[in-house]
């Protein structure tokens, strides 16, 4: 990408400020052969084979986020990337799903914002349709908390989705039915 | 002196005989490698190799196990996917 800048006013442009996320769908960055791209929004995927994605769905307490951090470091860019999602409860299926996921080297998320924006973790911004790169500086993964906290408090699964890129995540334009019918 | 034996094609013009039947596939390396590629034309999804894909999705808490049986994609949405989307991994070519 080359340096380029644009007016932005967030007064008249008026972008939805919902803050937060509601839903994730994952796969591993395998999984995906090739992502279509239409003006910078990936308006499809191509999957190795059909059922790959999987649905989050975490509670929805105003705890879930996705933040992207950019960074210097002298003159060197980088963004972290870290969702959190939180699992109310603990049992064997949780316990289950936490050891799986700890495994997955390389995943994709898509996470859907309080505003209906969709973001896609783990990927390299696409110019064009093509085959996606996982985050270049280190691979996004799921890094799994399970917490019985005191008696006061709930206990928990918590999943903390973090990678490293060298660009922001882009949007895609996939409703829930169509990323189910992947 | 005996006549020889027309073929059809004797009879078509050197341009009808030039014609060449258009076919789009998934190119072979991909092929090989992604067997059950799927992906969506139009919101319907469709298997690039042409052919019906069967496979079988874990079931999980909240859902069964299910075969998923995918169709393959015609050779319009093949078409589709190579010149509107561009799509990498299909190729057009000439039979």
């Amino acid at each position: 990408m080359a340096c380029a800048l644009v007016p932005l006013s967030s007064v008249q442009d008026c972008v939805p400020n919902e803050g937060g996320i509601v839903k994730s769908y994952v796969c591993k960055l395998a999984d995906i052969t090739s992502a279509t791209v239409t003006t910078g929004v990936i308006t499809g995927f191509t999957m190795a084979s059909p059922g790959l994605w999987q649905e989050f769905e975490y509670d929805r307490d105003a705890t879930a986020n996705f933040n992207q951090v950019g960074s210097l470091n002298g003159n060197r860019f980088t963004i972290e990337q870290t969702a959190f999602l939180k699992f109310k409860g603990i049992d064997a299926a949780y316990i289950a799903a936490a050891n799986n996921a700890k495994d997955c080297c390389d995943i994709v998320a898509i996470h859907v914002l309080s505003n209906g924006t969709r973001l896609v973790q783990g990927i390299e911004y696409l110019a064009a349709t093509g085959a996606p790169t996982g985050s270049n500086n280190r691979n996004t993964r799921i890094v799994p908390t399970i917490n019985t906290d005191t008696a006061a408090n709930e206990a928990r699964m918590e999943f903390t989705i973090a990678g490293n890129s060298n660009t922001f995540t882009q949007t895609t334009d996939l409703t829930d039915a169509a990323i189910e019918a992947l | 002196m005996a006549k020889q034996k027309s073929e059809a094609s004797d009879f078509l013009l050197p341009e009808e005989k030039r014609q060449a039947k258009t076919m789009y596939r998934m190119r072979a390396q991909f092929l090989e490698r992604y067997p059950h590629a799927v992906t969506l034309v139009k919101g319907k999804r469709v298997a690039l190799c042409g052919e019906s894909v069967t496979v079988e999705v874990p079931g999980s808490r909240h859902k069964p196990p299910e075969v998923l049986t995918v169709p393959g994609a015609t050779q319009a949405e093949l078409k589709h996917l190579l010149e509107v989307d561009g799509h990498p991994m299909i190729e057009k070519v000439e039979e």
